[in-house]
């Protein structure tokens, strides 16, 4: 469904990926890993259109995304929940909702898309007329994977969801990707949390200093030693 | 459109206070006519900046390039061309609006910053001011006179203060409707999620030119159509004044220190501000020139020290804790 090949980017002279590829295929939970600096939010970056790659394609059923707008790749249905959550603290959580529904594949949809979010995470449905910056961390996150669901994603894609929340958060917001992974939404997780990931994905990707070091299934990854190097510099 | 818009423009509070307005309009003398029509025009100035500065939250300090085209080049043409002014208007409208997307454009091509922004556009502020200085076409630095006002709204004329006094409020009052329609359409809730957080907002799936481009069009041609009625208004087309970058720091001075989260900040402040700056230059001018710049920089800072969200924000305030609700406050609950 989304492929990546040799992917090479950077930020003016520093150069951060070199030579990316791996596939994502339809209905595939896959964890992005790697530990700081390794360029996990680069890739996703690149795949959203908000960091242009210096060379490499990135083809998402079949069509070519490196060179277009973010608006227009959320367009198409490649989704980001961007790191640090990012939700507009001033608006209310129902307002922030609507907006990631208003791309025009996901507009003549948007009241039943809500409904399904409220579903997934009744707490939003509580607070739907707070303003969205004065939730909880893991609220402003279930907010953020909500809104990201408005716009009726073909695939997910999560920046690190689980930065700055407590276990207890995490746990949720991993079991809800799950849920949605399972009802047959396609999910691409960005993570530091090594185990956490793994617990919850069908396989995964460990990356080290801007290259695949490792892929496959989350228990053979788990013992793998490249992965123990790439977390721990081993 | 939501439902919000429609309350406010149903509001018997907002309808009176216009209706007021126009009618006491009736009576006033034509120099106290002549300082409401100035309060009427930089609300609607106020206004029109707002949409970019407050909505988008765009610093655009080239705004004074706005008013020079309406006022200056709209004059110049039915001077030197004899192009009705009601055509001039239109067209230096659009011409504005182009420019304005031409400042989108610097600004998505280079990704400026808030403060690049700013500085980009002040230096574009600035550039319009020498152009207009050393273009005789447009009077120079000299400036245009139009002829005598015979009453001939067909020629853009409005027939004395009470006339150019009612036309101004009224189109204040369009601008303040504009400014809650925007505020209540999906362009103003794309470009405040712009203004709040542009990854966000593409995350979102906004597309940040496209939005912040017609925003900018629509200020800059609104911004032109009040300058084109300024220069009527003031008969002798002032450069000095009109295409000055100062004039851009004063309309910003304004719908800041009102408070631009809601559409009524700009006018507030403006009907307090315009005519106090004036009638304070009327009694300290004689005795003690630059006493009444003095003062009102001295209330402005106090404005911004007591409520640095503006004073609308801090009436309302004061207005909640006695337990009232007017149309600012369900302005407020929403513009926020």
């Amino acid at each position: 469904m989304l492929e990546i090949s040799g992917l090479h980017a950077g930020y003016g002279a520093v150069s951060v990926l070199h030579g990316v590829d791996f596939t994502l295929h339809q209905g595939a939970f896959l964890g992005l890993l790697g530990a700081n600096n390794a360029g996990k939010s680069t890739i996703i970056n690149c795949l959203s259109g908000v960091v242009r790659p210096t060379s490499g394609h990135i083809r998402f059923e079949g069509r070519e995304l490196t060179g277009l707008a973010p608006h227009k790749i959320t367009d198409m249905g490649l989704i980001q929940v961007p790191e640090g959550r990012l939700i507009f603290p001033q608006m209310s959580v129902l307002d922030n909702l609507k907006l990631g529904g208003g791309t025009k594949r996901a507009i003549a949809k948007r009241s039943d898309e809500m409904e399904r979010v409220f579903a997934l995470f009744p707490r939003l449905s509580e607070r739907h007329t707070q303003m969205a910056g004065t939730m909880s961390g893991g609220e402003q996150q279930m907010l953020a994977i909500g809104r990201g669901l408005m716009g009726q994603p073909k695939v997910l894609m999560l920046d690190e969801p689980s930065l700055g929340l407590s276990p207890l958060f995490s746990q949720i917001i991993f079991a809800a990707l799950k849920k949605l992974h399972e009802d047959g939404l396609t999910i691409l997780c960005v993570e530091q949390n090594l185990n956490l990931t793994l617990a919850y994905s069908t396989s995964g990707v460990v990356l080290e200093r801007g290259v695949i070091a490792v892929e496959g299934s989350g228990p053979e990854l788990r013992d793998h030693p490249i992965t123990r190097r790439a977390y721990l510099g081993l | 459109m939501r439902p919000e818009f429609f309350g406010i423009i149903r509001s018997p509070f907002l309808w009176g206070v216009i209706v007021l307005f126009a009618v006491l309009g009736q009576w006033a003398s034509p120099y106290h006519l002549g300082i409401a029509t100035q309060t009427m025009l930089y609300i609607a100035l106020a206004l029109a900046w707002a949409i970019v500065g407050g909505f988008a939250g765009q610093l655009s300090i080239a705004h004074n390039v706005f008013v020079a085209l309406g006022a200056l080049l709209a004059s110049a043409l039915f001077l030197r061309l004899g192009i009705n002014m009601w055509v001039g208007l239109v067209l230096c409208a659009a011409l504005s609006a182009l420019i304005g997307v031409f400042f989108a454009y610097l600004d998505s091509k280079f990704s400026l910053g808030h403060l690049s922004f700013a500085l980009v556009t002040l230096a574009f502020g600035e550039v319009g001011m020498l152009i207009v200085a050393g273009w005789d076409f447009v009077g120079g630095a000299s400036g245009l006179s139009l002829p005598r006002d015979q009453g001939r709204l067909l020629n853009f004329e409005f027939g004395g203060a009470r006339g150019y006094f009612w036309a101004a409020l009224a189109l204040a009052t369009v601008y303040l409707l504009i400014n809650y329609a925007i505020l209540h359409s999906r362009l103003g809730f794309y470009l405040r999620t712009l203004r709040d957080n542009e990854a966000a907002a593409q995350a979102v799936g906004v597309y940040p030119f496209r939005n912040k481009a017609i925003a900018m069009a629509i200020s800059a041609a609104m911004t032109s159509v009040a300058g084109t009625l300024y220069a009527r208004f003031s008969n002798f087309v002032d450069p000095s004044f009109l295409a000055s970058p100062t004039l851009s720091i004063e309309i910003i001075l304004i719908a800041t220190i009102g408070g631009l989260t809601t559409p009524l900040g700009p006018a507030v402040a403006a009907i307090v501000l315009v005519p106090f700056s004036e009638l304070l230059r009327g009694w300290l001018g004689g005795q003690l020139p630059g006493l009444s710049h003095i003062i009102y920089g001295f209330l402005i800072v106090a404005v911004i020290l007591a409520s640095p969200r503006g004073l609308v924000p801090l009436l309302v305030k004061i207005f909640r804790q006695r337990g009232g609700k007017d149309v600012a406050t369900i302005s407020m609950q929403k513009g926020a």
